[in-house]
């Protein structure tokens, strides 16, 4: 067989990760304590390295024979991944160094799960599919019990295992069901696949998908698969959160896209599943985090929420394909914000007890106020408040709901919308309208990287929610 | 340079914050200074704009620019004033260097005081001058977050809570209508085009069933009745204003409250002429009640702030009731009444703010007998109350004469019950300057305070200027007004 019909260039971007991965490893093991220092830039040089393959790529042919797609969907999925990644490399370069995370382990562990991450957002068929979310799932379990000697720590590993291999139980039994209805492998003839096999294929596709569907939502910690959730957001390392609620889902959510994408004609019924859930999962997202005052476990819930939102956008893509551009689109903004938010929290936490608790974040604008504006910002981003990007993002789901039809939903989720402002707020009300309190009123020593990268990531937002086009564009042909 | 002074007048605000940015905290002089040469710069860049404005097709929009902005989802950066929309751009530049000017007392936190100012004017203008519905829903959200700051930081005691209810209140009014903006998108395909969210041809192609129109409007009635406030939505506003600082209530009562009924007449009114008649009962209940009941509470008010901010209610009807009137002379009222609510109760916000600066109290109770000790100030206040109340001569007199006259026409009764207005409106605005400013000077702290000081002159002089001149001559803003009202009610009855 000839190596160039592979064309292994369309594997690149996982190549360079998992390679970085390996040389941390290996200079970790050479090198020792000397080689700690290394280990951070090395890794952003292989995120870099694979962001730069990402954006402007070698090959625009799959790869593999159709296992690997180097379409607009894989582009999106994969640079908001690398993105989300880069940021965690800047801003959480101190935590790695204050805390006791092992630093080798975890910067490995991350890149290998990035590599999962890369592999689902450009999956071409059903195997690699599963392999992917198995290679970003195993290194995630791992990562969220790094803090070991912590009780949440291994508490959150577990639970994150236990649920996680039973989702991946139900969602390769899905596969298997939807590969026999279909006869294919391949994501792109599934639909014609159980078409061309007709009357009981139809049924034993539905089961496929309902089945695989519920895996990918205890995935994405939608409702009603969401109990996990906030358990394993807060108890692990916030590296580690930061990293699964931006770069895991947005791998789930272009791959799942593209399993959906073929299954569109064939039924809508599971557009419909995932309407509802979407509905519960605004919902429930929403009110939960409202009462929290642990900001770590606030921000879990708002993940969820936004889960929310974007299964709005996914559902929708039963209707009408491009629908998945948007969802690719709220996917960007949604990461820039979280990666900061999350490592922010941890700052300002461990300037106050290691607690989370929101009481820390009294008179932060006096304490930090580049840190305080900054934390507003992507707040209010989050918030989707315009002209920052998260508004395009909702934008564009909502405007894809009315489309669809669903003017119900879209009102739903606006109106959820407003709870989270509420919620959102609160932070900056703690931030800038209280004192700080009397035995903490001391400056906040500036952490520099994660201020760079809080910096990159509110302006990031701002260019992308005024010229939202130029992110439209690069991924034009989503869903087509 | 003229067909690109709206984009001009948008973001220049934003370009004199960076620079204002630049400047550290400490220099407050230089401070000071350059946000007054910043803002009154931003005034005279808005000139032009009322001078090359052609009166003789008002009705159309002037000034036009329109570039792509994302061609594909069909949203382009559309712009462009009317007479309507020219003079509430006029009314937001010339607001602010003289709440710019107002606010040099303040010590906490100027810079950034100052520097939110500049970013609500970038939203305000660019309100009235989009022509593209999510332009404009974008800058309609832009002004909530500098308003939240103004009120969470500079506020009185009650400021967070203030500040919160503002913002969720107004946003949770306004995100129904990015749906129904949506749904009218989706729902409209222009021939030649496709799908667009470009206002005038939205308005040209959209013809919706009567059901859902009554939907759409209402979320788009909800959206402005809040923001305007129309009764019951108006429980926002008497918090928002009352711990909010000085320049926060002159902006807020001045230009915010005018994007509400500007809203109404742009977009809720063309849009959905329909269900407006279908709804108009309702609507011109609400603003009956809105006159009486605002003017009742005023009368009960003791915090002289708060007595202002009921009294917006009151007026805010009254603008409510001349654009439901849907008659032309009714309208353009309506329209005359926004700029001269924005300028007399602008004015009267900042002379509470004065005593309020000089004894920390706001309660009627703890004055009296001010005119005494302060005569330029008594002037001042007696002056913009007169105006508020309508004294034939002055401004306010002008716009409500319209408006009854309008109403009249078309809903006598209503009109009849909202006329006791004016006269419940001289009575709380009179009897609270009797007790301020008249009487003997009882309280001992009321002694010796210091009359206004040049500055403050200089921050009332060119309103008074103003007020005379519409109760004077109010033909300039008719000419501008009267056409653009004319084609606004022209596009109702062809749809």
């Amino acid at each position: 067989m000839d190596l160039s019909t592979l064309n292994p260039a369309s594997l690149l971007p996982e190549l360079i990760l998992a390679g970085g991965g390996l040389l941390v490893l290996l200079a970790n093991a050479l090198g020792g304590r000397r080689a700690d220092g290394w280990l951070s830039p090395l890794s952003a040089l292989a995120v870099l390295a694979a962001l730069a393959f990402c954006l402007f790529p070698v090959t625009r042919e799959p790869g593999y024979f159709g296992s690997v797609q180097s379409d607009p969907l894989a582009y999106a999925g994969r640079t908001t991944v690398l993105a989300a990644l880069l940021l965690l490399l800047l801003g959480g370069a101190s935590y790695l160094r204050q805390r006791t995370l092992p630093r080798a382990e975890t910067l490995a562990l991350t890149l290998f799960g990035a590599t999962g991450m890369l592999a689902l957002a450009s999956a071409g068929d059903l195997i690699t599919l599963f392999l992917a979310i198995e290679v970003l799932s195993l290194s995630l379990y791992a990562l969220a019990g790094l803090l070991g000697q912590r009780t949440e720590s291994r508490h959150a590993a577990l639970t994150y295992f236990l649920t996680g291999s039973f989702a991946s139980a139900f969602l390769l039994f899905g596969l298997t069901l939807l590969y026999g209805a279909a006869g294919t492998l391949n994501l792109a003839e599934l639909g014609l696949g159980i078409a061309r096999h007709g009357g009981g294929a139809q049924w034993i596709a539905l089961g496929g998908i309902v089945l695989s569907l519920t895996g990918f939502l205890f995935k994405v910690g939608a409702v009603p698969f969401h109990s996990w959730l906030p358990d394993v957001y807060t108890g692990s390392p916030s590296w580690v959160t930061a990293f699964m609620s931006t770069g895991a889902k947005a791998a789930a959510f272009a791959g799942f896209g593209r399993l959906l994408l073929p299954l569109a004609p064939q039924s809508t019924a599971w557009a419909s599943l995932l309407g509802i859930c979407a509905a519960l999962t605004m919902i429930v997202g929403n009110f939960s985090a409202l009462g929290q005052v642990n900001v770590k476990r606030m921000l879990a819930f708002s993940s969820v929420a936004h889960a929310g939102y974007l299964l709005l956008g996914l559902q929708a893509t039963g209707y009408a394909g491009e629908s998945l551009e948007a969802v690719l689109f709220y996917l960007l903004p949604y990461g820039l914000l979280n990666v900061p938010l999350f490592l922010i929290a941890a700052r300002v936490s461990r300037a106050g007890g290691g607690r989370y608790h929101i009481d820390d974040y009294k008179g932060l604008a006096k304490r930090d106020p580049v840190l305080a504006g900054l934390l507003a910002v992507l707040l209010l981003g989050l918030a989707g408040i315009p002209p920052l990007a998260g508004f395009m993002g909702k934008l564009l789901v909502f405007s894809a709901a009315v489309r669809a039809g669903q003017t119900g939903l879209a009102v739903l989720g606006i109106l959820t919308s407003v709870v989270a402002v509420y919620y959102y707020l609160r932070l900056v009300v703690f931030a800038y309208f209280h004192e700080p309190a009397p035995a903490r009123t001391e400056r906040l020593e500036c952490d520099r990287g994660l201020t760079l990268a809080a910096g990159l990531a509110a302006l990031g937002v701002l260019v992308l929610g005024v010229w939202p086009g130029l992110w439209l564009e690069l991924t034009r042909g989503i869903g087509l | 340079m003229l067909h690109q002074i709206l984009p001009l007048l948008t973001f220049f605000p934003l370009a004199a914050l960076l620079l204002l940015w630049l400047i550290p905290a400490r220099q407050t002089g230089l401070l000071k200074g350059a946000a007054l040469l910043l803002s009154l710069l931003e005034f005279a860049l808005s000139i032009p704009l009322f001078t090359s404005f052609d009166v003789a097709t008002a009705g159309q929009y002037q000034f036009v620019v329109q570039a792509d902005w994302l061609p594909r989802l069909g949203i382009s950066f559309h712009m462009g004033v009317d007479g309507i929309s020219l003079l509430l751009v006029l009314l937001t530049t010339q607001l602010l260097p003289i709440i710019i000017l107002a606010s040099f007392h303040v010590e906490k936190a100027l810079k950034g005081y100052l520097m939110l100012f500049f970013l609500m004017t970038t939203g305000m203008v660019g309100v009235f001058a989009s022509l593209d519905l999510i332009l404009f829903y974008v800058f309609w959200e832009l002004v909530l977050i500098p308003m939240y700051f103004l009120i969470g930081i500079w506020g009185g005691t009650r400021r967070i809570y203030a500040a919160v209810k503002f913002f969720l209140y107004t946003m949770a009014g306004s995100v129904l209508m990015l749906v129904a903006i949506l749904v009218i998108h989706w729902n409209t395909l222009v021939p030649g085009l496709g799908r667009t969210f470009d206002l005038p041809l939205l308005l040209e192609h959209f013809h919706p069933a009567a059901g859902t129109q009554l939907w759409l409007f209402a979320a788009f009635a909800v959206a402005f009745a809040i923001k305007v406030p129309m009764f019951p939505l108006h429980t926002w506003l008497p918090d928002a204003h009352v711990e909010a600082p000085t320049g926060g209530s002159v902006i807020l009562a001045g230009v915010l409250l005018k994007m509400g009924t500007y809203g109404f007449l742009r977009f809720a009114l063309p849009f959905f002429p329909s269900a407006v008649q279908a709804l108009l009962p309702l609507l011109v209940g609400l603003a009956v009640v809105g006159i009486v009941f605002g003017a009742l509470v005023s009368i009960v008010q003791k915090d002289m702030k708060k007595l202002v901010a009921y009294s917006s209610v009151s007026h805010l009807g009254f603008v409510m009731l001349g654009l439901f009137s849907l008659q032309t002379i009714g309208v353009s009222g309506a329209v005359l009444q926004m700029i001269n609510h924005g300028l007399s109760t602008g004015a009267l916000f900042l002379a509470v703010g004065v005593i309020y600066e000089r004894r920390h109290t706001r309660l009627i109770a703890d004055f009296g007998g001010l005119a005494a000790g302060m005569p330029l100030y008594a002037f001042v206040l007696v002056f913009f109350v007169l105006s508020s109340v309508g004294l034939p001569g002055l401004n306010g007199f002008v716009g409500e004469f319209m408006i009854l006259l309008g109403s009249f026409q078309s809903q006598p009764g209503p009109t009849a019950i909202a006329a006791s207005g004016v006269v419940l409106g001289a009575v709380y605005l009179l009897w609270m300057v009797q007790r301020v400013l008249f009487g003997p000077l009882a309280n001992p702290k009321n002694q010796g305070l210091p009359d206004l000081s040049r500055r403050e002159l200089l921050v009332f002089a060119p309103l008074i200027v103003l007020v005379i001149w519409i109760g004077v001559q109010p033909q300039p803003l008719l000419d501008r007004i009267n056409p653009a009202v004319e084609a606004t009610l022209e596009l109702m009855r062809n749809r």
